[in-house]
C-alpha cells in the first residue's frame, strides 16, 4: 500500500474503538460506520486506486458520483466495485492497484 | 416482472416534482434512485461546518421545502433507494439492480429524470490522480467525508466553480487559487436575465463574497491547460484565455496537490435515448439534450422526461418540469384533479420565465472550442479507452465523420463510462476540425447495461 497522506484527510477522525474495520491491501484500517469506501481510502492516503489496462497509468477518483468508473477497486468475494458507490462494512477486504491480478 | 402504474427514475428535483403530483392524486408511484436518500446530486444534504457562514441559496431553500412535502407523502411514495436501472427496453421494461439482484418493472407511465453529470473539457494530464471534476470534489466533501490538503486549484466555468470554492472556505480549507475561464466582460450578456431572476444573482454575489472574505485569489479569464505528476498531481499549467477561450500564451506552472475542474454539466441521456427518445445538440445546455413537448412527453408512448436531462438549467427549472410531467402522467392514467389544467398552465408560464431568465447566463458560461487548442496530439481524449487526439486524427484523416464510426474504429466512447465524459468533447473536437455537419448531431450510441452489473446478478436473473 503506497500512501500519500498530504492530499486528503478525513473530516471526522477515525474512531479509536468502534467503527468498522476493513482490510485494504493487507492492512487493517478503522473507519466511521457508514462512510463510503472511497472516503476511507482517500482519508488513509490512497490517491491512485487502479492502473489502466491499455497504458498502465495510475488513476484515482474523478467524478465521485458513480459515473466515471475511475475508482474501481477489487472487493474480495464480489469483484470490481466503484469505491464511491460502496459503504464500508465490517470485514470488507479490498485491493487497490489490482491490475494483473488473477 | 412487476406491473406498475407510474415509475419515476431519479429522486432529484424533477423526479420528486412528478412523484409528489402523482401520489397527491392517489396514484401509486415507484421512485427509483441509486442514492440512499432524496435530492439527487444537487439537493443531497450538505455537511455542516462549525465556521461556515449561512449561504443564500434560493434553490436549496426550495429543496428543503420539497423534502418536507416528501416526508408528508410518507409511504404513499414507493421509494427504492440504492437501485440502478441497468437497462430500459423500447417496450419500457426496466431492469433494476438492487442489493445484488435484478428485477424488472413494466410501468404504464415512465418518467426519466436522470439529471446530469460533470462536463470537463480535456487537457493534457487530466487523468492524473489528484485531478477531479468540480462535482467530484464537492462530492468528496459532502458525501465521502474527506477534505483536500495542500494547495488546491479550482478551474473552469459554471456555478459549481464558485460553489466548490465556497464549500472549501466553509470547511476552513480555502483553495489556493480559483481560475474562472469566463472573463467579466463575458458575463455581461447574462445581466438582463439575472436582473429578472435576482435569486440567481444574489446567490452568485454571496458565493463571491465568501471567497473575498477568505482572501481567495480569483483570476478571471484563465484556464488550466495541463496537469503533471505521474502517481499524484504535482503542478498545473495555466494561462489567460481570450473571449473564445483560446489560450493567450504557453502559460505558467503552478504548484497543486489537488485540481478540480469543470465546464458545467452534461445531460444524462443514455436510458432515454436507448428507449428511442429524440435528442438534439445544444451546447449552452450541456451538449446532447432530450427533446420533449410542453407536457414533457419524450416521443415514445408512455415515456416522459424532465430535469437536467432535457438541458441543464438547475433545480428550480427541473422541479417545474417534473411537476408538469407528473400532471401529464396523472392525466394519462385517468387521475386528474379538476384544477389540473389551470395548474399546468401556471407552471408552464413559470417555466418559460425561468428558462428565459437563464438563457443569457447559460450562453455566457457555455464551453467554447478555443480551449481545445491546448489539447496536444498525445492528450488522452477518451479516459476509459485511453484514446489520444492523434489516434482520432489518424481516423478522421481517412474521411470518416460520424461519432459512431469513430467509436467502432478507435474504441473511443466504448469504455466503462459509456462516452459520458468524452461524447460532447469529441463532438466539439470534430466540429473544430471539420466544421459543423449533420453526422455530428448523432450522439455516441449506448448499449445496456447502463450501469455496472455483475455476472452473478445476470446469472440469477429470469426475465
Amino acid at each position: 500500500m503506497s500512501t500519500d497522506p498530504s492530499r486528503f484527510r478525513p473530516i471526522d477522525p477515525p474512531p479509536d474503538d468502534g467503527g468498522v474495520e476493513v482490510v485494504v491491501d493487507g492492512q487493517p484500517l478503522r473507519a466511521p460506520e457508514g462512510q463510503t469506501l472511497l472516503g476511507v481510502l482517500l482519508g488513509h492516503g490512497l490517491l491512485a486506486l487502479r492502473d489502466t489496462e491499455r497504458r498502465g497509468l495510475p488513476r484515482g477518483a474523478f467524478c465521485g458520483m458513480g459515473v466515471c468508473m475511475d475508482c474501481l477497486v477489487m472487493l474480495e468475494g464480489v469483484g470490481l466495485v466503484r469505491a464511491c458507490a460502496e459503504r464500508v462494512r465490517p470485514g470488507m477486504v479490498v485491493r487497490t492497484r489490482w491490475s494483473g491480478e488473477p | 416482472m412487476e406491473a406498475t402504474r407510474a415509475v419515476v427514475v431519479g429522486a432529484g428535483p424533477a423526479g420528486l416534482g412528478a412523484a409528489l403530483e402523482l401520489v397527491e392524486r392517489g396514484l401509486p408511484c415507484t421512485l427509483i434512485d441509486e442514492a440512499p436518500g432524496f435530492g439527487g446530486q444537487g439537493w443531497h444534504p450538505e455537511r455542516s461546518f462549525p465556521d461556515a457562514r449561512p449561504r443564500r441559496s434560493a434553490s436549496r431553500a426550495l429543496g428543503r421545502r420539497i423534502l418536507e412535502r416528501v416526508r408528508a407523502a410518507g409511504s404513499a411514495l414507493d421509494h427504492r433507494p440504492g437501485s440502478s436501472v441497468v437497462a430500459l427496453y423500447p417496450d419500457l421494461e426496466l431492469v433494476v439492480g438492487r442489493a445484488g439482484s435484478l428485477g424488472s418493472l413494466r410501468p404504464e407511465a415512465l418518467l426519466l429524470a436522470t439529471g446530469a453529470h460533470d462536463r470537463v473539457l480535456p487537457f493534457r494530464g487530466w487523468h492524473t490522480p489528484g485531478v477531479l471534476s468540480l462535482g467530484g470534489l464537492l462530492s468528496l466533501v459532502e458525501r465521502h467525508g474527506v477534505l483536500p490538503e495542500g494547495p488546491v486549484v479550482l478551474a473552469g466555468a459554471g456555478p459549481l466553480l464558485l460553489l466548490a470554492a465556497a464549500r472549501l472556505v466553509d470547511a476552513g480549507r480555502p483553495p489556493a487559487l480559483v481560475l474562472d475561464t469566463v472573463g467579466l466582460a463575458g458575463l455581461l450578456p447574462a445581466l438582463p436575465g439575472l436582473l429578472r431572476e435576482p435569486a440567481l444573482l444574489v446567490e452568485g454575489v454571496d458565493l463571491l463574497g465568501s471567497l473575498r472574505a477568505a482572501g481567495v485569489e480569483l483570476r478571471r479569464g484563465w484556464a488550466v491547460l495541463e496537469a503533471e505528476g505521474g502517481e499524484s498531481l504535482a503542478r498545473v499549467r495555466a494561462s489567460p484565455v481570450d473571449s473564445a477561450w483560446r489560450p493567450r500564451r504557453h502559460g505558467d506552472w503552478i504548484e497543486a496537490g489537488v485540481l478540480a475542474v469543470g465546464h458545467g454539466l452534461s445531460p444524462e441521456i443514455a436510458l432515454a435515448a436507448g428507449a428511442g427518445a429524440p435528442v438534439r445538440w445544444d451546447n449552452p445546455r450541456g451538449g446532447w439534450v432530450l427533446e420533449h413537448d410542453e407536457e414533457q412527453r419524450a416521443g415514445p408512448p408512455r415515456l416522459w422526461v424532465a430535469g437536467d436531462g432535457c438541458g441543464v438549467h438547475g433545480a428550480p427549472v427541473a422541479w417545474l418540469q417534473g411537476r408538469l410531467a407528473g400532471l401529464s402522467m396523472a392525466a394519462a392514467l385517468g387521475a386528474s384533479d379538476g384544477g389540473d389544467e389551470a395548474l399546468s398552465a401556471r407552471l408552464r408560464r413559470e417555466l418559460a420565465a425561468a428558462l428565459s431568465a437563464r438563457r443569457g447566463l447559460e450562453r455566457a458560461l457555455a464551453p467554447r472550442p478555443g480551449l481545445l487548442e491546448a489539447v496536444t496530439h498525445d492528450t488522452i481524449v477518451c479516459r476509459c479507452e485511453e484514446v489520444t487526439l492523434s489516434e482520432i486524427r489518424d481516423w478522421t484523416a481517412g474521411g470518416e465523420r460520424s461519432l459512431t464510426a469513430l467509436k467502432e474504429t478507435t474504441r473511443v466512447g466504448m469504455g466503462r463510462c459509456q462516452g459520458r465524459f468524452c461524447g460532447a468533447n469529441l463532438r466539439m473536437l470534430l466540429e473544430r476540425e471539420q466544421g459543423a455537419h449533420a453526422a455530428l448531431d448523432e450522439p455516441l450510441s449506448t448499449r445496456p447495461p447502463a450501469r455496472p452489473v455483475s455476472l452473478g446478478e445476470l446469472a440469477s436473473w429470469r426475465r
